[in-house]
């Protein structure tokens, strides 16, 4: 799959794209990225993938490539590299501040550095999401 | 017993439970996708992934549809312009591990 293709986690399972989650993971995946849009009205979205030596730059093209740049939060994990990027847009940088981004990278962070690539993301996606919550 | 059976006995059925132990051990490992680690390196194609709802209104057809379908779930949300790559100021965070 190309880099710039968007894939659901069910069209994931579906077509059984060789990815690095099991069916089980995918599924987590699917339900914490539903729930965190329900939660917030925030596009969400995770990308996992080489993201080259300027991480925050390639990070940030993919969120301008998405149809709702500004209302889009996007994760990008590179596990070569061992760099996660959370980019938001002009608009949901307003209800998600650059510190809150900071404290759900060191705890997506902190679940990579132990192996858990889902785990770390699931926790990221709940703590943004949790922040941004429509009140 | 004749040195035939005594070798079967003594040699052959700890081998053989020995073989049936390294099936079920490493027959289960190969199957499974293998797992993340850090600092191995990472040969998977890039994924991807928004949430399926958001997916499907996607492939609707042109921006408008998008944006009404979204309008209809009674989000507010400021609609963008399908296909402009214009940068616009971005915040967020990084990690490393």
């Amino acid at each position: 799959m190309a880099p710039g293709e968007v894939a659901t986690t069910h069209s994931a399972r579906h077509d059984g794209v060789p990815g690095p989650f099991t069916p089980r993971q995918l599924f987590r995946l699917d339900e914490a990225l539903s729930a965190a849009d329900r939660e917030s009205g925030l596009a969400f979205s995770v990308y996992v993938g080489d993201l080259g030596a300027d991480s925050r730059a390639a990070a940030e093209e993919l969120l301008d490539r998405l149809p709702e740049p500004a209302g889009s939060v996007l994760l990008a994990v590179d596990p070569d590299h061992r760099v996660a990027e959370v980019v938001t847009g002009a608009v949901a940088s307003r209800r998600l501040p650059d510190r809150i981004c900071a404290l759900a990278a060191l705890s997506m962070t902190a679940a990579y550095g132990g192996g858990d690539l889902t785990g770390g993301t699931v926790t990221g996606l709940r703590m943004l999401a949790d922040q941004a919550r429509i009140a | 017993m004749t040195p035939i059976e005594t070798a079967l006995l003594f040699v052959g059925s700890p081998a053989a439970i020995t073989a049936v132990l390294a099936g079920l051990v490493f027959g289960a490992g190969a199957r499974r996708l293998p797992r993340y680690r850090p600092g191995r390196p990472f040969a998977y194609a890039p994924v991807w992934f928004v949430a399926a709802d958001r997916a499907a209104a996607h492939h609707a057809d042109g921006g408008h549809a998008a944006i009404e379908a979204r309008h209809d779930d009674g989000r507010d949300r400021t609609p963008a312009v399908t296909g402009s790559v214009t940068p616009q100021p971005k915040g967020g965070a990084r990690g490393t591990w």
